[in-house]
């Protein structure tokens, strides 16, 4: 369990992260979102006490500094590559384990969970991305902690790894321990993540359970085809709700549920040809709810493509 | 506390550079007695310069080499960012400085010890060397063994500081060995200037130029420049490190990480 409470940090006169209050609760994986530049990683430094800066964060009631042996509480993976560029895999974690109070045996352990076994006697200098992450992640699961803090895990990882990855914290959060993982793949925080923390520009944007967060986006719908469109589009105003023509002519229909929009079409005696429930993606979510508050805006086109696999989330 | 010196002390274990630094240190003390023994004719005071590898005269190669292992205490958890590894295991600030001190403190002071040794026995053992007829007084050379032991820890203090100060290695690196060699050269130099010659006394009191009297068996003939006593110099030049801890502690303690 992670209570933050009032969390600010100023730069100069620049607000990075402004009042943020949260908890991460245990049994579940909580998903922390933010367009770049939200104060994501700075709020993660802030409550592991690398930044100073206004608020607390109790890790099970303790401040960080506080626990004694800390990496047997918390595992943080802040930084991928974050090691002497000649000191072994094996003896970067033999150092943290000698500082923590962590058996020897416990680094071939973690090296063996996160497959580096079998460079875990080279020189680290050649690592990519995703061995310098595997490297952090093993850091992190260390000292078997009840708390992982994890900011941006998957970057780097290749399609194997990210698969490994998620239901390794899956099954983590379900042994009742607590996950805190700040990731920018959405597509991968919507199969991850149970609950979400979102911010933008520093403030909390949403704090709610994934399916809500996705469900409370104008892109979730009813969609209807009718070739009385126009006729039953009058029928579900009168009832509240909100219509809104599509392009190829379908009605998008949002504040009513699916059985209504069909027993109004049945009280109107207008014919279906296709009744079905639009689910928002997590990215369409979330780039509506952080546009308001991005903070290096592209232009809107760039701002939703490359989300070709995620947009499959439309035709549910 | 113990948790902090295991971390600091497997740190510099697992360092290829600590182990290099002190055979190099080894190799230097060796070379330089072997020298001697071979060469030299024993005339008075060249037992000690022998030891100490010339460190009152150029200079001291096992107090740069302390240096750099000072320096890199806490240069790489910047050059790496492993101060972001480091941290999270030893949260409170102060202990984790503390440890690194006491870590490289003791290392220098063994590294420094085990040259002395090595240099000793090369001067005993060497065929026909003739370095220990010195007819030098024993209390003199203990002083200035001694004085090499402390030299090469505020060495060592001196570069850990001015990493920590800078948070930027390579500007440390350069720091520790331009300052000693050129910075206070060029400050002397300029006292024969006869417009400067009246600071000429004052060029004593410059940290590194004082410390070298720890290991010095009094002023060299022909030098114009004016020295301090050995222990008055290691006061001034511990105290300078001394002062650059400090405040190396107070802004580690206050500086995000």
């Amino acid at each position: 369990m992670i209570e933050a409470t009032g969390l600010t940090k100023r730069y100069g006169g620049k607000v990075a992260v402004d009042h943020l209050s949260f908890t991460v609760r245990p049994g579940a994986v909580t998903g922390f979102l933010g367009p770049n530049g939200a104060g994501k990683s700075t709020t993660m430094r802030l409550m592991l006490g690398l930044d100073h800066g206004e608020g607390q964060t109790l890790f099970d009631g303790k401040r960080y500094e506080e626990l004694r042996q800390p990496l047997r509480h918390v595992g943080a993976l802040l930084e991928a590559k974050a090691f002497h560029p000649t000191r072994s895999a094996r003896n970067h974690l033999r150092m943290m384990a000698a500082g923590s109070g962590v058996p020897r045996s416990r680094v071939d352990e973690v090296l063996e969970v996160v497959g580096l076994t079998s460079v875990a006697k080279a020189r680290p200098k050649g690592f990519s991305l995703g061995m310098g992450q595997r490297l952090g992640l093993a850091a992190a699961l260390l000292g078997q902690p009840d708390v992982l803090m994890l900011d941006e895990p998957a970057n780097g990882l290749d399609p194997q790894g990210i698969h490994w990855l998620r239901s390794f914290l899956r099954s983590y959060a379900a042994s009742g321990r607590t996950v805190f993982v700040s990731s920018h793949l959405l597509s991968e925080m919507q199969l991850m993540a149970d609950h979400l923390i979102v911010v933008g520009k520093g403030r909390m944007i949403a704090d709610t359970p994934v399916a809500d967060f996705v469900e409370a986006s104008s892109h979730s719908a009813v969609l209807v085809r009718s070739p009385g469109a126009a006729q039953l589009a009058e029928a579900l105003r009168a009832r509240g709700a909100t219509v809104a023509v599509e392009e190829d002519g379908a009605l998008a229909v949002t504040g009513v549920e699916q059985a209504l929009v069909g027993d109004t079409a049945f009280a109107a005696g207008v014919p279906l040809h296709e009744l079905s429930t639009r689910r928002a993606s997590l990215e369409e979510a979330f780039i509506e709810i952080t546009g308001q508050s991005e903070e290096f805006q592209g232009s809107p086109d760039a701002a939703v493509s490359g989300g070709g696999a995620t947009r499959a989330g439309e035709a549910r | 506390m113990t948790d902090a010196l295991k971390y600091e002390w497997t740190r510099l274990r697992t360092l290829r550079s600590t182990w290099w630094l002190l055979g190099t240190s080894v190799a230097v003390s060796v070379l330089v007695a072997a020298l001697f023994a071979q060469f030299v004719d024993a005339p008075e005071g060249s037992l000690v310069l022998a030891l100490t590898g010339l460190a009152s005269q150029a200079i001291p190669i096992t107090g740069i080499l302390m240096g750099l292992v000072g320096a890199f205490a806490i240069g790489h958890e910047y050059r790496y960012g492993t101060i972001r590894v480091t941290l999270p295991v030893v949260p409170r600030r102060g202990a984790l400085l503390l440890a690194k001190v006491l870590v490289v403190a003791v290392w220098s002071v063994l590294v420094a010890a085990l040259s002395l040794a090595a240099a000793y026995l090369v001067a005993l053992l060497w065929p026909g060397s003739t370095l220990l007829d010195d007819p030098i007084s024993d209390d003199t050379v203990v002083r200035v063994l001694i004085g090499f032991v402390l030299l090469t820890l505020i060495y060592a203090m001196v570069g850990m500081a001015l990493a920590g100060l800078l948070r930027n290695l390579p500007g440390a690196i350069v720091l520790l060995i331009v300052w000693p060699l050129v910075v206070e050269n060029i400050l002397a130099a300029l006292t024969l200037i006869p417009a400067l010659n009246r600071f000429q006394d004052e060029t004593r009191f410059m940290p590194f130029y004082a410390g070298q009297q720890l290991v010095s068996t009094g002023p060299m003939e022909g030098n114009p420049f004016p020295v301090v006593g050995p222990w008055e110099g290691g006061a001034i030049f511990g105290g300078t490190a001394l002062v650059l801890l400090v405040l190396w502690a107070v802004l580690f303690r206050r500086r995000d990480a």
